[in-house]
């Protein structure tokens, strides 16, 4: 490709990535001369080089839409949401032909006369019928044309003057006169702006690349190399290199540290293209949405901020198609008409958070629940037993979606678990968070870089190998009299791990190795991926390591089990697996195990909620009970050292003083001694005060009453006897006098 | 030196078994002794693993399999390493000879009797006084490969 063209379309690939987000921040502020100026040089240069590169239609299209936005920038046009969209229309056609002009090196034939037309209405000033774009104090007494030439006669900047103009016009559109004052205020501004932008341009280097992922290898190259210096040094007492290599190690940490640093990008030029898909989806739906955008300048690893576009743009669309509700609907549901997206993107704790928060419908759980019994992803009695939080998981099964009308926008299903298993196969997290009417949060985790991943080194069949950690749950040993715990079922292997059945594959046999037979003590890692989990068999569990992640060489790029390869330091090269595909290649039709094998799968939810149950009396009629698992202790406490102050039941318990709470419609009674038992949530204590404790039970918990009282979550079925399952966190705001 | 109107090229010669190769010397960046090689379960049979050059991975394809010359080299192989567009590879050999110049004139056409496997690989034939020295075109030996699925 011809440089000068090469060149052209770098350059214009940037400034048209930075378009449409300054396109429609203009819209919602008008009155913004840098922004407009911005818009203007970038569509002018456009044109500028087009010219003498001799692409006609480029040259067209872009010397229009220039025409109109130097009239905008003269302030004779208004900004107003439908030139805007025009204009948006224009940045189209112009990406279109330059994605032609890239792949082919010729500007893709189209016809652009229709666009061309409506552009140049604006010019000819025919003020569209529905619209008001047209300043009329500004049009009747001065034709377009003279208004253009008087204004374009004002000295230099002219643009940030025009503006001003402009806004004294809208402020009084009377006044003509344009306030000098306001010019002379503005023009320095402007001059100081251009020198800051200048600045920044000359600080900053294009680098491709090709050469910084060369700079990277070079980097790890020599960490390795030092290494093996550091090896050797150790090995010997008093080597004069001693101090001399110390000094190298310090220096190839702090080199690799910088190197690292220049893959980084901001997360902000993954949400470039957010403001327009957002503005676009409220024009069609006729919403108000209003895109706040935070932390954009958050780095991470480049390829990253490619794996996380996809996915965001996704979520977006679906907080603005399907989450926020019309201006109507928001008003009867007592909420601002304008709906509010935001994005946020943040560090913690190494990694990279990035949210996405809406405030609009939320998603209705009984209905993803009426939808995951109606695709059989399990079965009625358990989804109704199911909290809202756990059947909202099901928003990332495949292909499923609740919109009731697919729109060309969103609604069609391909979606949740496309963003899941993007996000999933680059090592991130995503959460969701839904609360009715309130909106919805989504919570997207992602680690720093890709190029560098923590990694479990195993070996199995007498090879190597690297898993990555952010896939291992557990490790478990087994073998010798604990080979009882496979099981085995029509000759496939299944561990129990605690209650729950695990498939288990051996990577020897999985992938033709030489299996060692005897009766040694061998690992399972424990892996999921997406919702699945499986235990991996290998011989051995050598270390953990951060490993650089090499990409492998097309011959063998094929094999769906490997997802790179690392060099260790010893200068050895070894396989890093990818657990989705081993599962994959293992049987584990991953998207079949979730979705059609509803018996299964239903049975396999059905264990999950299953949890242990403390029962007791508590001197209600009937017996109730709470999970076993928020109790932190039982205590046997005599009555009368259950003391009253402040209105409470206190007893001295450890040094402090424990509040004592009785279940919900008990009044304390006095009697020999009392049953407590002893909760903690955070950093707070309290006690409940029964007559017995009864036993602990193992039960799924399926709520089959509603509850009458606060206090009390449902009743069940438990050992035959009706029980009430009481609400701890109604007990605690008790304990704490917030509730009576 | 005379001005002769012919260009000569230099093939970088080695020996599988018995049959001596050459390949452009342009199409190739260095020549390595015997290397730690890290197998990769499951890959085409004539993978022989990968490689570590300087931080850089090497495919290495044992050639006595692609060539349908045996199964493996005897005692310790030399790498003859090409790079093909992005990638490096390695060539697994017995041993490696001189660089020879050879006229243009002197390329002879692949037999059409050729199997399909060395029609496939080879881009011509140059008689040597004692015997014939294959001429492999590098790109599809790496590629161009039957026993790969």
């Amino acid at each position: 490709m011809d440089d000068l063209l090469r060149d052209f379309l770098a350059e214009s690939a940037e400034n048209l990535a930075q378009l449409d987000h300054d396109v429609v921040e203009l819209e919602r502020d008008p009155s913004n001369a840098e922004l407009l100026n911005s818009i203007f040089r970038t569509i002018h240069t456009i044109k500028g080089t087009c010219g003498f590169l001799g692409l006609d239609r480029l040259e067209a299209i872009s010397h229009t839409t220039e025409s109109v936005l130097d009239l905008l920038r003269q302030g004779v046009l208004r900004v107003s949401p439908e030139v805007v969209s025009d204009i948006l229309r224009a940045v189209d056609v112009i990406k279109t032909i330059l994605g032609g002009l890239e792949a082919k090196e010729q500007e893709p034939v189209g016809e652009d006369s229709l666009l061309i037309g409506i552009l140049e209405t604006w010019l000819i000033g025919e003020p569209k019928p529905e619209d008001q774009a047209w300043e009329p104090g500004l049009l009747e007494p001065l034709p377009p044309q003279v208004a253009t030439a008087s204004l374009a006669a004002m000295p230099a900047p002219s643009a940030t003057a025009a503006m001003s103009v402009t806004d004294a016009i809208l402020a009084t559109p009377s006044g003509q006169s344009g306030d000098h004052s306001e010019i002379a205020i503005s023009t320095p501004h402007v001059a100081t702006g251009v020198d800051a932008a200048t600045a920044v341009a000359a600080s900053s280097l294009r680098v491709s690349v090709a050469v910084l992922d060369s700079l990277m290898n070079l980097a790890g190259e020599l960490v390795l190399t030092r290494n093996q210096l550091l090896e050797l040094c150790a090995r010997q007492e008093g080597s004069p290199y001693g101090v001399p290599v110390q000094q190298l190690s310090r220096i190839t940490a702090e080199l690799q540290s910088v190197v690292m640093k220049t893959r980084m990008q901001a997360v902000g030029s993954a949400w470039g293209k957010l403001p327009r898909l957002v503005r676009d989806i409220a024009r069609e739906t006729d919403k108000q949405i209003e895109l706040e955008l935070r932390g954009a300048e958050t780095e991470l690893d480049r390829q990253l901020v490619q794996a996380l576009q996809d996915p965001l743009t996704h979520m977006v669309r679906n907080s603005a198609d399907h989450g926020i509700e019309t201006p109507a609907v928001r008003r009867a549901a007592g909420k601002p008409e304008v709906g509010t997206i935001s994005l946020n993107a943040y560090h913690e704790s190494g990694n990279v958070i990035v949210e996405i928060v809406d405030d609009g419908a939320g998603i209705d759980p009984s209905r993803v629940r009426a939808k995951a019994i109606e695709r059989g992803l399990v079965r009625r009695e358990v989804a109704e037993g199911m909290s809202d939080s756990q059947v909202l998981r099901y928003i990332f099964e495949p292909g499923f979606s609740t919109a009731e009308t697919v729109t060309h926008l969103s609604g069609r299903g391909v979606g949740m678990d496309v963003v899941r298993s993007n996000i999933e196969r680059v090592g991130g997290t995503v959460e969701l968070h839904s609360a009715r009417g309130q909106g919805c949060t989504v919570r997207v985790k992602l680690p720093l870089t890709l190029a560098i991943v923590s990694a479990l080194l195993v070996n199995a069949g007498g090879e190597a190998f690297a898993i990555p950690q952010s896939c291992i749950t557990e490790l478990v040993r087994f073998g010798g009299t604990e080979r009882a715990s496979i099981a085995d079922l029509h000759g496939v292997p299944l561990f129990r791990l605690r209650n729950e059945l695990v498939p288990v594959i051996g990577l020897s046999a999985l992938l033709s190795l030489s299996t060692v037979t005897g009766e040694e003590l061998k690992t399972l890692v424990i892996c999921h991926v997406g919702s699945c989990r499986f235990g991996v068999v290998v011989d051995e569990v050598v270390d953990t390591q951060e490993i650089v992640v090499k990409p492998i060489g097309r011959r063998v790029r094929h094999l769906t089990c490997y997802s790179g390869c690392t060099i260790l330091g010893d200068g050895r090269v070894i396989m890093i697996l990818d657990p989705a595909g081993v599962a994959a290649m293992g049987g584990m039709q991953t998207a079949e195990l979730r979705s059609t094998d509803s018996e299964t799968r239903a049975a396999e939810v059905a264990s999950v909620p299953s949890e242990a149950y403390l029962l007791f009396d508590g001197g209600s009629t009937a017996p109730q009970a709470v999970p076993l698992s928020r109790v932190a202790r039982l205590e046997e406490v005599p009555t009368d050292r259950i003391e009253h102050a402040d209105g409470r039941m206190v007893v001295q318990y450890r040094g402090g003083l424990l509040p004592i709470v009785t279940p919900p419609g008990v009044t304390l009674t006095s009697g020999q001694s009392r049953s407590v038992i002893v909760f903690t949530e955070g950093s707070s204590s309290f006690g409940l005060a029964v007559n017995e404790i009864r036993d602990i039970v193992e039960d799924t918990m399926q709520l089959e009453l509603a509850p009458s009282r606060p206090g009390v979550l449902g009743t069940t079925v438990v050992a035959g006897a009706a029980t009430e399952v009481l609400d701890i966190s109604y007990l605690l705001a008790r304990s704490r006098g917030e509730v009576s | 030196m005379s001005m002769v109107a012919t260009t000569t090229r230099e093939l970088v010669t080695f020996r599988v078994a018995e049959q001596w190769f050459g390949v452009p010397v342009l199409a190739v960046q260095e020549v390595l002794v015997a290397q730690r090689v890290a197998r990769v379960p499951l890959a085409p049979r004539e993978i022989t693993g990968l490689l570590n050059l300087r931080g850089q991975i090497v495919t290495a394809i044992n050639l006595h399999r692609r060539m349908e010359l045996g199964t493996d080299p005897e005692g310790a192989p030399m790498n003859v390493v090409v790079r093909d567009g992005e990638e490096l590879f390695a060539l697994v050999v017995d041993e490696v000879g001189d660089v020879v110049p050879v006229p243009d004139q002197a390329f002879e056409s692949v037999p059409p009797t050729l199997d399909t496997c060395w029609k496939g690989a080879c881009a011509g034939v140059v008689q040597r006084e004692s015997d014939l020295l294959a001429v492999l075109d590098p790109h599809r030996v790496l590629n161009d490969s039957t026993t790969s699925s």
